[in-house]
């Protein structure tokens, strides 16, 4: 196992350019191209902001950016698991022809993902700023926050991206299995909306205690649950090397399968 | 150092593959497959620093053999030890992105084979020289040229230090200036120690290079030992089958001929219309065959044996003017290698009402490639009786190399000092 690991360090480098090559074509051809990382987050701010003050009112103070705290986090999510599901059949083109620690592919995408929602901040912090909730010693928090959810989504799609190879319905049933999982998941309300008696499933819902720890440090300006962020921390660690010996086990068919 | 130990590979060549929940779990169809071992207990070791070379005909399994020295594939059964950077020249260019410049490209490409920045950098410009790219690196590869897209990816796949080099047919590669800078590079591989495997349908360059060669025949490793010994025995066998080949399709022919007795006639003026056989019939040429000494009817022939075109004509004018019989050989390019007749070779000739006419090379000296013969029958002032062009082919086969239409006997001489 610890091989896998050295010889995805050994191609570090090309994890390096597969990420930036995916994050430099994504919005090739378009008349803002790169700008589009900063538009995307942005006009989604606005929608919000519009549509949910005059249209649809939330009890919570500031919604759009109750929301958005979370949204951004939560879109990282998705779409890293949206995008390794397809990420191995469609390389196939590579994977056929040059031998390479086909671990690089997912962590790629999670990665992109992750670099993605660090731009997002960029949009973020500033909206924090001009709706008055200033930048805090909280954020310190927020490496811890991002790296756990790093793991848990990589660990994700490791499965995802090699169980897709052999079941390829897997693809379009995450859709509505991801959009099921956002509404099982306080990103759009606040936890204390939910029914007492159904609070236990979002206590083992991994999303929710991220999500609810972003939203302690950017919106409430509080420290998030320690205790519960570690375990989840400790349990992705251990999902991920599950996740990566199954991703070793089946990989040795990924070129006849595809 | 490659150490290949009884592999085993198998494809499964699925005719309908299920891929879909509805048709694995409601169905349970496992779909329909045949299984084909492609690899047959193939075992060898090559030493580091050692060229060696796999022959055989397309689909034996020696590019799959390859691409399991790449890792790109597994085995079956059996192991592979492998130790070393592996550099393949089997795929080259894969990972290119269109949109990116030959540079960019360059540290994309390379990191696939496993390279820190660094050692991109270090490399960067002898690269760049080698594919011969100059200012044309920082345009986007898709403005490329076929032949510089090729350069290029050829360029990193030698360049990224490989302690091991797979080659497959690199002869495809840019033109022949640029090919011979590839083989010389191969050769300044070897001389650094460098492991190298070879496939290649280029039976020359493989002798010349190689320390070893195997013939891989139908998944299995047929013989191994000095290039020119396995090359001999592979092109034996290869004539074996060419042979077998032809024999069958001119059966088939004659069949169809036989098949077509009735419409003759018709078939006369198809022939004169494509120009294949002309003439006024007074003599007609009946049939042609190409004999070895043997006295069988063959259709291969090596370098200084003996072949023999034997006509058979018939007549019904015993009174036919100074009749000459010619046979020509020929290229297939339609180059003539050599054309006499009756009249030249000054040969007394008599004629019947049925005959045959035997047109005797005793030592072949063409060299290699395929032929064809005209044969014909004339008035000695060129009127054509009749006249029949590709009537009959031949291959001639040859371990030499030499270039040309026919060898010429010749020697070589050395002389130390002397006047300058």
């Amino acid at each position: 196992m610890l091989n896998v690991w050295k010889d995805i360090y050994q191609y570090r480098e090309f994890l390096k350019n597969n990420v930036s090559k995916d994050l430099r074509t994504r919005y090739r051809g378009s008349i803002f191209g790169f700008l589009w990382t900063f538009l995307n987050p942005l006009f989604m701010l606005v929608v919000y902001s519009t549509l949910f003050s005059i249209i649809i009112k939330m009890p919570v103070d500031n919604y759009p950016i109750f929301l958005f705290c979370t949204l951004l986090a939560w879109n990282n999510f998705q779409s890293s698991v949206q995008s390794s599901a397809s990420i191995i059949v469609n390389s196939g083109n590579l994977i056929k022809k040059v031998y390479f620690p086909h671990e690089i592919l997912p962590i790629s995408v999670v990665t992109g993902g992750l670099i993605n929602y660090l731009y997002g901040l960029v949009i973020l912090i500033p909206a924090l700023i001009i709706f008055g909730y200033m930048p805090n010693l909280n954020y310190l928090w927020l490496p811890v926050i991002i790296i756990i959810q790093f793991i848990f989504t990589l660990a994700i799609s490791f499965i995802v991206s090699a169980l897709n190879v052999y079941f390829r319905d897997l693809e379009h049933m995450l859709n509505i299995f991801l959009m099921a999982f956002l509404y099982l998941t306080p990103v759009l309300y606040p936890q204390t909306m939910i029914p007492e008696k159904y609070q236990w499933l979002f206590n083992w819902n991994p999303m929710a205690i991220l999500v609810t720890a972003y939203r302690n440090v950017f919106y409430y300006n509080e420290p998030p649950a320690t205790a519960q962020l570690f375990i989840l921390g400790f349990i992705s660690v251990v999902l991920l090397l599950f996740s990566q010996l199954y991703f070793k086990k089946v990989k040795v068919k990924f070129n006849e399968e595809i | 150092m490659i150490e290949v130990k009884d592999v085993w590979k198998k494809y499964k060549i699925y005719q309908d593959k299920p891929v879909s929940f509805k048709e694995r779990f409601l169905y349970k169809r496992k779909g329909v497959f045949q299984e084909k071992w492609v690899l047959q207990g193939i075992s060898l070791s090559i030493e580091k620093g050692k060229m060696i070379g796999l022959i055989g005909r397309n689909g034996s399994g020696k590019s799959t053999l390859l691409k399991m020295m790449t890792k790109i594939l597994q085995p079956d059964k059996g192991e592979l030890k492998i130790i070393g950077r592996v550099s393949s020249l089997l795929e080259l260019g894969a990972g290119f992105h269109m949109d990116f410049t030959g540079r960019e490209n360059i540290f994309m490409n390379a990191s696939l084979f496993g390279l820190s920045r660094k050692e991109i950098n270090s490399k960067l410009q002898e690269i760049i020289r080698f594919a011969e790219l100059d200012t044309f690196i920082d345009n986007p590869v898709r403005t490329y040229s076929s032949g510089m897209f090729m350069r290029l990816a050829f360029s990193i796949a030698i360049h990224v230090e490989p302690d091991i080099l797979l080659i497959d047919e690199i002869l495809a590669v840019g033109d022949n200036a640029f090919q011979k800078k590839c083989i010389s590079k191969i050769e300044e591989f070897k001389e650094k120690g460098k492991t190298i495997v070879f496939v290649s349908h280029d039976n020359g360059i493989m002798e010349r290079l190689c320390d070893e060669l195997y013939w891989i025949h139908e998944s299995k490793l047929v013989k191994k030992g000095k290039p020119e010994e396995v090359i001999r025995d592979y092109l034996d066998f290869l004539s074996g089958s060419e042979e077998q080949r032809l024999k069958n399709e001119v059966m088939q022919q004659e069949n169809q001929q036989t098949s077509q007795i009735e419409v003759t006639e018709q078939n006369e003026e198809v022939n004169k219309k494509e120009n294949k056989r002309w003439g006024n019939g007074a003599v007609e040429i009946t049939n042609i065959a190409i004999r070895n000494p043997d006295n069988e009817n063959k259709f291969i022939f090596t370098r200084e044996q003996r072949l023999e075109v034997e006509l058979t004509y018939k007549t019904t004018n015993l009174k036919v003017e100074r009749p000459v019989f010619g046979v020509g050989i020929f290229k297939m390019d339609g180059t003539n290698c050599y054309g006499t007749n009756t009249y030249i070779d000054k040969v007394e000739l008599e004629i019947s009402e049925h005959g045959k006419v035997r047109y005797c090379i005793e030592s072949l000296n063409l060299v290699q490639g395929d032929y064809y013969v005209d044969v014909a029958c004339h008035h000695e002032d060129g009127t054509p009786y009749d006249y029949i062009t590709k009537a009959a082919n031949f291959s001639v086969h040859s371990k030499e190399n030499d270039q040309g239409i026919a060898f010429l006997p010749h020697k070589w001489f050395f002389e130390k000092g002397g006047e300058s």
